[in-house]
């Protein structure tokens, strides 16, 4: 017999990126709009300053998720992505920074993304 | 709340079915103590579109899943499930499994019975494992 799932609490209510072990392009795009949602709910809980930067980070997140998707549907699952090139670093490195000027990533996210986009 | 970490797992399949080596897989898991299921939906998205749902309380047998024991407790929500609904093809299916990791209670237990206590268990946020991990290896 099929349970009720209806007017349950669920376990997914509350999740962030920063739940997430591994996600496909998609599910992670549609776990940052819920993130934003789910922020936006908030608004009438939290302090309003605080809830328009929650949503401020969960958009961004949901942005950054959806080039992520684009990507990932460029070069297919699997598919081998080509190195990135000089102006592809320079590029991404201006995306972090700005990242990190909207108070999304921290100084040490940002660091460490940086660390790892010079590494690679 | 007498639970250990609890964790939501989504396999995706081409067809309508689980991978053969699923049930196989979680079963073993279970029976050696390290897991447990607390519950289990199965999705499939039709040639045509439609959504089907085969829910822990149905007959698994169909989807391949049929040799698990499952409890019958909804916890995991439609909301949930809409998730990752938009995901789902038509001709492709998902197994969506929320389990609680039961190892930790076997070192909780050695400490205990050591005069000891489990004096902090947490899960480490993603983010913060990434930044930790990348300035480890940088």
């Amino acid at each position: 017999m099929p349970l009720v799932r209806y007017g349950i609490p669920g376990l997914l209510g509350s999740i962030t990126s920063s739940n997430v072990v591994a996600a496909s392009a998609p599910v992670a795009a549609a776990i940052s709009r819920r993130a934003a949602q789910h922020a936006q709910r908030e608004q009438h809980s939290a302090g309003y300053a605080e809830a328009e930067q929650a949503v401020a980070q969960a958009e961004a997140e949901a942005a950054a998720a959806e080039r992520t998707a684009q990507q990932y549907a460029t070069f297919g699952p699997g598919a081998q992505q080509p190195a990135p090139g000089q102006d592809d670093v320079v590029s991404r490195l201006d995306d972090l920074a700005r990242l990190r000027d909207a108070g999304v990533l921290s100084a040490a996210e940002f660091e460490a993304a940086k660390v790892k986009l010079l590494g690679s | 709340m007498d639970l250990g970490p609890v964790e939501l797992i989504v396999l995706q399949f081409p067809g309508q079915r689980a991978g053969p080596a699923v049930a196989g897989a979680l079963a073993d898991v279970v029976s050696r103590g390290y897991a447990a299921v607390l519950d289990l939906v199965f999705v499939a998205r039709t040639a045509d579109g439609s959504l089907r749902v085969t829910d822990a309380g149905d007959n698994l047998d169909g989807v391949g899943l049929g040799s698990l024991q499952l409890p019958a407790q909804p916890l995991i929500s439609r909301d949930d499930l809409d998730l990752i609904r938009d995901s789902l093809r038509p001709g492709t299916s998902a197994v969506v499994i929320a389990y609680e990791h039961r190892w930790p209670q076997r070192l909780a237990t050695a400490a205990r019975d050591a005069g000891g206590q489990v004096a902090l268990h947490v899960q480490i946020p993603r983010d913060a494992l990434a930044a930790a991990v990348a300035a480890a290896i940088g």
